[in-house]
């Protein structure tokens, strides 16, 4: 199968995302550039989502909105993804399709949604138009099993499931061991050994009462114990199938409750809030400041003085005339007062009690005294007037008159109005993200997750019981086995019937053997490639002694596992590091997928992170490295972060036929250089390369990384 | 430094009661609430009054008015009755001096030009104070 095209309609971030995949059997790699938090995740389940529904999608994050988280409760929006891909069968026909799946969903008060049955169509795409075919959802998974669904699509997070102790080891064989046998179409020898083995089962009866009472007797006892013996072991596969439950439930959970962690440590940002709290605080009040001083300033002298200044210097001047004129006396009565009060006369000199100054000023004062109301009134206005005419020439001098104190308060309100602006936005963003960690259910997860454990506990007790009566019921059964074997010989028993027993348990036999044989080699084979990738990535040298890694290889219970030079064999959750648990992953999906020659898609998202160096330049150059004319539907789609690009830049040039960027806009302004001026935060995807920026991608520090910046919005 | 005599103290202070309905949009009592400009319809008053002279125009107060307080209060800010003095100087004359009610009438008038300016600019205004110490450019030229 090679996916071709995908248009996504609010499928969580994305809005509307078209995207296309490289057909290009010589390039056959598209990259999606996007950082966290862009809509990558969204990207690979919204793939996953289109041809699985909800049953593709991790258990939790099925049951939460797959439409925007912006949409408000109430407000049903249509969410739609359709993907167009080409699928070569058996006999090398080509056949185009377009698959289109739609549900309408409804947001409830809460996290919790509403959702129509949804809708999914699979159009056959021919040169005369389209068919729509019947039982979509059946041709689909026909066309790309579920079950592998983590094969072809895979989370740079998941994708240490095969390895890793993040399951538990029965979990992990199951997959590897399910992996194995649907790629390589084992199943079908499964059902005919079980048939054989029915029908020897009937034979052996028949035979046993063929020959009288007391071999009939042993066999029925025989049949009982091995009907016992089904039972026991039904009771440990529902027991098994109930821990794998049980455990895969806690995966979901452990990872929903790291994943809610991993958004940032609680208190660290509760501290984070607390100071932006108290900087945006701080700001307001610098704000409320500003503006306590701007109702000052309007009803300040100084205010009022610049706007009657032509009238007050005109009164002034009038005032000044009289004085000229001697109409008004020269000094206010108050002035006089007041010197004489200060011993100290205007000129600086003292006013001694009796001195001929004073006794000059005192008759001065008398003067005044005998002067008229109205006269000692425009001398008190005419001093009034003058010292405030001094004071307004002052206030000049220093700025602080009203053009110096407005300008002063504009700028002070600006600044204070913009920081709180600015640290509003930290703020909403803070609680954004505090909001995502839902206190409540991360006390909620970690209940659940003690309470599955301990019933996984008791659980696991019971099958170990349950195994120990299976053996003890196996030996009774050997030792009746034999009795029975003992009395059919001094018994005669029907030959015929015993004849076609004998060979029906020598099919039975045959069949095991051969199943076993098939799928020992076919292990031993994608075991070896697996092998010969995994040193290629991580370029060691088995022969090399001072080398690590001697030999990783898959063994009778389909676990992976990795040799050491020095004899010993390493555990791949503690002893290898995440560049190498990633590269064995990787490893396996691709020799499995090479051994059986299917051709599908491997979408991958993140698989770069921890890797670096060397590792990560071989580890990008074997997974991308073109099949050929053998395998003309080999695609493979990455999912990349910046820093997973950095270094292979020149290989994605050589082997990239499709580089698309993702971005999200609530990275502006931190992130992103531009704003995209949109009311909720949305996803966009641009035609920019791992060596370009746009208008809509653009990010600080783009140009430190010798990216070139296009200056046009080049969205797709 | 000795008081400033108030010749206005005996004097009522009116306004229209049009602007008197609207004055809440200008004045807060409260000192915290920064979302109006003045603390006291005085300080409107007085703005009010200086926009007038400023637009050189004289408005005559309709029929339906309120006093919203007396003289008295110009005291609570001496430099208003200095200037006022002088204003009377400069606009009425020497004589005018001596008969209060002609000052205060005119300041009246003037303010009630002022007003009109004054409620038109805040009016929808998310931060009054800012709009009118922008306005203040304007005003000045």
């Amino acid at each position: 199968m090679r996916l071709e095209h995908a248009h996504i309609e609010n499928f969580k971030l994305l809005e509307d995302v078209k995207l296309d995949f490289s057909t290009d059997a010589a390039k056959p790699l598209t990259v999606v550039r996007a950082e966290n938090g862009s809509g990558k995740t969204s990207l690979l389940y919204a793939l996953l989502w289109a041809f699985y529904g909800s049953a593709g999608l991790p258990t939790e994050y099925a049951k939460f909105r797959l439409g925007p988280a912006y949409q408000p409760a109430g407000k049903p929006i249509d969410i739609r993804v359709m993907v167009e891909f080409a699928h070569t069968d058996e006999a090398g026909l080509e056949t185009r399709y377009r698959l289109v799946r739609t549900v309408t969903e409804t947001p409830t008060v809460g996290d919790e949604v509403e959702r129509d049955r949804g809708n999914i169509r699979l159009l056959k795409i021919t040169t005369a138009g389209e068919d729509d075919l019947q039982h979509a959802e059946a041709l689909v998974g026909k066309l790309i099993p579920h079950r592998l669904s983590d094969i072809f699509f895979t989370n740079g997070d998941d994708v240490q499931t095969y390895i890793s102790g993040r399951v538990s080891s029965q979990q992990r064989q199951s997959k590897v061991h399910t992996a194995i046998k649907m790629l390589l179409g084992l199943d079908t020898l499964r059902i005919a050994v079980d048939d054989i083995d029915a029908a020897y089962k009937k034979l052996r009866a028949d035979a046993a009462q063929s020959g009288g009472a007391v071999t009939s007797e042993l066999e029925e006892k025989l049949e009982e114990l091995d009907q016992q013996i089904v039972e026991r072991e039904n009771e440990e596969t529902k027991l098994t199938e109930n821990v794998d439950n049980m455990t895969a439930q806690r995966i979901q959970w452990d990872k929903e409750l790291n994943s809610l962690r991993g958004i940032g440590d609680l208190d660290d940002l509760n501290a984070r809030i607390a100071q932006a709290t108290t900087e945006h605080e701080r700001f307001d009040v610098a704000r409320s400041r500003s503006i306590a001083r701007m109702r000052q300033l309007l009803k300040s002298e100084p205010c009022s003085h610049a706007f009657l200044e032509p009238q007050l210097d005109a009164g002034l001047k009038m005032l000044s005339e009289l004085a000229d004129r001697k109409v008004i006396p020269g000094t206010s009565l108050s002035v006089l007062d007041d010197r004489l009060e200060l011993q100290e006369c205007i000129c600086g000199e003292p006013l001694t009690p009796g001195s001929e100054h004073a006794n000059h000023v005192i008759a001065l004062r008398e003067e005044q005294r005998m002067a008229s109301e109205s006269q000692q009134r425009l001398t008190e206005l005419f001093h009034t007037a003058k010292r405030a005419a001094a004071e307004a020439a002052a206030r000049n001098e220093t700025g602080d008159d009203l053009p110096g104190l407005r300008t002063a308060l504009l700028a002070e309100f600006t600044e204070a109005r913009d920081s709180q602006k600015a640290k509003a936005a930290q703020l909403d963003q803070l609680k954004e993200k505090r909001a995502a960690i839902d206190e409540e259910r991360v006390r909620e997860l970690t209940t659940k997750i003690a309470s599955v454990d301990g019933k996984m506990a008791t659980f696991q007790t019971e099958i170990g019981r349950i195994q120990g009566k299976i053996s003890d019921l196996k030996d009774s059964r050997e030792s009746l086995k034999q009795k029975v074997d003992e009395a059919e010989k001094a018994i005669k028993v029907n030959h015929e019937l015993s004849v076609k027993r004998d060979v029906a348990k020598d099919l039975l036999e045959l069949g095991s053997e051969t199943l076993k044989t098939l799928e020992g080699d076919w292990v031993t084979r994608v075991s070896d490639r697996m092998n010969d990738l995994f040193m290629e990535i991580v370029g060691a040298n088995p022969e090399f002694e001072a080398g690590v890694f001697r030999r990783v290889y898959i063994d009778d219970d389909y676990n992976i596992k990795v040799d050491t030079h020095d004899g010993r064999t390493l555990d791949t959750d503690f002893e290898l590091n995440g560049a190498s648990q990633r590269a064995l992953t990787l490893s396996f999906i691709w020799a499995l997928m090479e051994v059986s020659g299917t051709a599908a898609p491997r979408i991958i998202d993140t698989p770069l992170g921890m890797v670096a160096g060397g590792v990560k330049t071989r580890m990008v150059d074997v997974i991308t490295k073109p099949g050929g004319s053998e395998s003309p539907d080999f695609q493979v789609v990455l999912l990349l972060t910046r820093s997973e690009i950095r270094d292979v830049e020149e290989l994605l040039d050589k082997r990239a036929g499709v580089v698309r960027t993702l971005s999200n806009s609530k990275d502006y302004p931190e992130d992103l250089v531009y704003d995209w001026n949109v009311e909720h935060p949305v996803s966009r995807i641009c035609t920019c390369t791992h060596r370009e920026s746009c208008r809509v991608c653009a990010r600080q520090y783009d140009d430190q990384h010798g990216i070139r910046f296009r200056d046009e919005e080049a969205l797709v | 430094m000795a008081l400033v005599a108030n010749p206005y103290a005996s004097q009522d202070l009116f306004i229209a009661s049009e602007v008197s309905d609207r004055m809440s949009d200008l004045v807060s009592r409260s000192d915290k609430d920064g979302s109006k400009p003045f603390s006291r319809q005085v300080d409107a008053w007085w703005f009010a009054m200086c926009i007038g002279i400023r637009q050189g125009q004289r408005t005559k107060l309709p029929d339906r008015t309120v006093k919203f307080n007396d003289g008295g209060i110009l005291a609570t800010d001496p430099w208003r009755i200095t200037q006022l003095e002088l204003l009377t100087l400069s606009e009425l004359g020497l004589e005018a001096l001596q008969t209060p009610a002609t000052t205060i009438r005119m300041a009246t008038e003037y303010a009630h030009t002022g007003f009109s300016w004054l409620l038109e600019a805040v009016l929808g205004a998310a931060e009054p104070n800012l709009t009118l110490l922008n306005a203040l450019d304007e005003l000045m030229e």
